[in-house]
């Protein structure tokens, strides 16, 4: 499903360009769910990022398949519309777009970038209600601005909201369990849980193993300086929790210095 | 050779000898008949403000003053064919538009393109200027008020206009839309309007003003707006310039509120070549006033809007709120001043100024200008100017919403504090989609 191969990307900054992703690779199959971690900084939100199409990012290097398209040609929409979606580490605020007629656009959008025929509003408002009740999202939620004055665990309940709204191909979740009570981190796991089937696949940024307890990745990888330098089995998370990430940071400097 | 300001002066006023002579001849010691004198002896004074003018410093009037304007009969502007409904923004097309209409074209009232409803009693009047005689005690209410030069022409020389006026305890239930109609198709059409809203005690009404041309030739329309309103009265005036690409627009509105009253203008800023908007509120005791502006600009269009809201009594509020959004090369101007004299303790004014800039070469000059010589009041003003917010868009376009359409989105967001203050259905509806049109193609 999604391939990447050598991936550069660099960012600018006022002391000059600041290379983030130095020579990445990452291979995700239809069914499979691939658990990112890494220290602080290690690249995650930019390999998010980037695959989404956020341009503040320049490739430099590198190549991106998706389903077979080359996913850096293609515009954020384009990739919303091919299958893409990013839950983001911080939703932001969007005051005077109401969380409904953002979702009602959203979806019609892409539903017409695959030449479906458009909801009406009828049976837009019925999926909309059945998927938030999923989320155990409070009904003003959806009337509200997007975002506007939600909480912390709020805003990431209505990214999974969202997502159970578009059912992409390919979830990246970013940092969404951060700041979640354990309450809430079932609900978000639970509604990732169920988007999950064997056509999709999902990615989970994360720092902490605990998110993994519940959506239980095939793949774990480390991302450390920009590469995934060390990639494993859900026993690799565990290691990690219990032994921190100073072992990666150790070996790969050992290489590199060689 | 060069054109010296007494040139352009003279050009300018030529088409209008003829009149002059006739109000230099004017015996009649009426109100207005002397205004008219008065407003005579200050165009001969004065001469249009240039760049130098602190109040002229970002709206230069060349592209208005280099061109040769004529004026045009009562004959000859009614005789032309003019079919509403040809008008994108003949609002009252749509049935559900339910209003008094008034249509001035080139300056003059057109009797069969207007339609009053019917008014019950003598207590609600609407009439059209040339139709009230100048000594008509409603104009002792008034109060010259000169912004420039072209107050002065207008004063002297305006062929016609709306009168309105209700007396104590008087609902207009229906709002009165005018249609300013500029027919450019044939000539250089310059065009002068002088409009009245009076009303009495504890009585309601709604205006809205709005601003068509036909034709490409250069044309400008010189507008004043005097508007009295009376103690529990509470007057809304809307000023919507939607539809007039080829215009020049120098038009002021002055409002007097007597204690105790509410008015609100509106002015919403879509098309034109040059506008020039002058708003001036004089508020007693316990008014309040809303000012709301929305400045919509592509390409060339140039509009300044000059606010100014001067508290002269205790314990009143006032709100200002203009956006504007710029695109292409346009330029918006808005300078807003909030006096509180020493007397006008416990005031509340609120200003605030929001600019989108769409484009690198749109220009935005924004200035608030506070003086207050009061010490217990509560004052605040704000202006920010920005681009659009990336973040926000990158959001809504990883979500599958084109970037157009995102933009879209968040630009009727931001121009819908404004739109929402309108209370007429149709107008508010016709403005959102047109808003949502000019930004779904910029
Ligand atoms: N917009 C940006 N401007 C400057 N530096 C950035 C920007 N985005 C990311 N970086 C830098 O790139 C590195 C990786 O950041 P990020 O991808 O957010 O890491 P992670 O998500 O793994 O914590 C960090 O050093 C961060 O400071
Ligand atoms: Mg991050």
């Amino acid at each position: 499903m999604l391939n990447i191969n050598g991936l550069q990307a660099s960012i600018d900054t006022d002391a000059g360009a600041k290379e983030i992703l130095k020579g990445l690779n990452l291979e995700v199959k239809a069914g499979e769910v691939h658990a990112i971690m890494g220290p602080n900084g290690s690249g995650k939100s930019t390999l998010a990022s980037v695959l989404a199409g956020r341009e503040e990012y320049e490739v430099t290097g590198g190549k991106v398949d998706f389903e077979g398209k080359d996913l850096l040609e293609l515009a954020p929409e384009e990739r919303a519309g091919e299958g893409i979606f990013l839950a983001f580490q911080y939703p932001i605020e969007i005051p005077g777009v109401s969380n409904a007629t953002f979702m009602k656009t959203a979806v019609n959008e892409i539903r017409k970038y695959n030449e479906k025929e458009e909801l009406d509003a009828v049976s837009f408002l019925k999926l909309m209600k059945s998927k938030a009740a999923e989320m155990e999202m409070d009904s003003s939620l959806l009337t509200r601005a997007l975002n506007e004055g939600f909480s912390g665990g709020e805003k990431k309940r209505n990214e999974i909201f969202q997502l159970a709204m578009l059912e992409p191909k390919l979830a990246i979740l970013d940092e969404t369990d951060s700041g979640l009570d354990i309450d809430a981190l079932k609900i978000v796991a639970n509604g990732v849980n169920r988007f999950k089937n064997k056509d999709n696949a999902v990615i989970v940024v994360t720092h902490y193993q605990r998110l993994l307890d519940y959506i239980v990745p095939d793949f774990v990888h480390v991302l450390y300086q920009g590469r995934i330098v060390k990639s494993g089995t859900k026993e690799l998370a565990l290691e990690l929790e219990a032994k921190g990430y100073d072992w990666i940071k150790e070996e790969v400097n050992s290489i590199t210095s060689k | 050779m060069t054109t010296t300001l007494d040139d352009i002066k003279s050009t300018f006023l030529a088409p209008f000898e003829e009149l002059a002579e006739k109000v230099s001849e004017i015996t009649n010691t009426d109100k207005v008949s002397q205004g008219k004198k008065a407003a005579l002896e200050a165009i001969e004074r004065n001469s249009f403000p240039t760049i130098k003018n602190e109040e002229w410093k970002f709206t230069e009037l060349k592209s208005i003053l280099s061109n040769k304007f004529e004026l045009q009969s009562k004959e000859d502007a009614l005789s032309s064919d003019i079919d509403l409904n040809e008008f994108d923004y003949f609002l009252n097309k749509n049935k559900d538009l339910n209003s008094h209409i008034l249509v001035f074209i080139n300056g003059h009232f057109s009797d069969k393109h207007s339609s009053i409803k019917e008014l019950k009693g003598n207590k609600i009047s609407i009439q059209t200027l040339s139709n009230t005689k100048t000594d008509n005690p409603i104009f002792d209410k008034f109060e010259r008020d000169s912004v420039s030069i072209f107050s002065d022409i207008n004063a002297a020389f305006a062929t016609d206009g709306y009168v309105i006026e209700l007396t104590d305890n008087q609902e207009l239930e229906l709002p009165v839309f005018v249609y300013f109609i500029n027919d450019a198709s044939q000539k250089n059409t310059l065009s002068q309007v002088r409009n009245y809203i009076s009303v009495g005690e504890n009585s309601n009404c709604t205006v809205v003003e709005n601003y068509i041309t036909k034709g490409e030739n250069p044309n400008l329309i010189n507008t004043i707006t005097s508007v009295n309103v009376g103690s529990y009265a509470n007057v809304k005036h809307l000023k919507i310039q939607a539809d007039a690409k080829s215009q020049f627009q120098i038009g002021s509105t002055h409002a007097w509120q007597a204690d105790k009253s509410s008015f609100t203008n509106t002015t919403i800023s879509l098309a034109g070549k040059l506008i020039r908007n002058d708003l001036r509120i004089i508020s007693g005791e316990y008014c309040e006033s809303f000012m709301n502006g929305l400045y919509l600009l592509n390409e060339k269009t140039h509009v300044d809007n000059h606010t100014v809201i001067d508290h002269q009594r205790p314990n009143s509020y006032s709100n200002e709120m203009y956006k504007g959004v710029l695109d292409g090369k346009s330029r918006a101007v808005f300078n807003g001043k909030i006096f509180v004299r020493q007397a006008a303790q416990k005031t509340n004014a609120f200003q605030s100024n929001k600019n989108v800039l769409l484009s690198d070469d749109a220009i935005l000059n924004t200035k608030p200008q506070l003086e207050i010589w009061a010490d217990d009041v509560k004052c605040s003003h704000g202006a920010t100017t920005g681009k659009l917010d990336e973040e926000a868009l990158f959001y809504l376009q990883a979500r599958g919403i084109p970037k157009q359409k995102a933009k879209s989105l968040l630009l009727q967001a931001f121009a819908e504090e404004v739109l929402d203050s309108i209370e007429i259905d149709v107008l508010r509806e016709f403005l959102t989609n047109e808003i949502e049109n000019r930004l779904s193609i910029s």
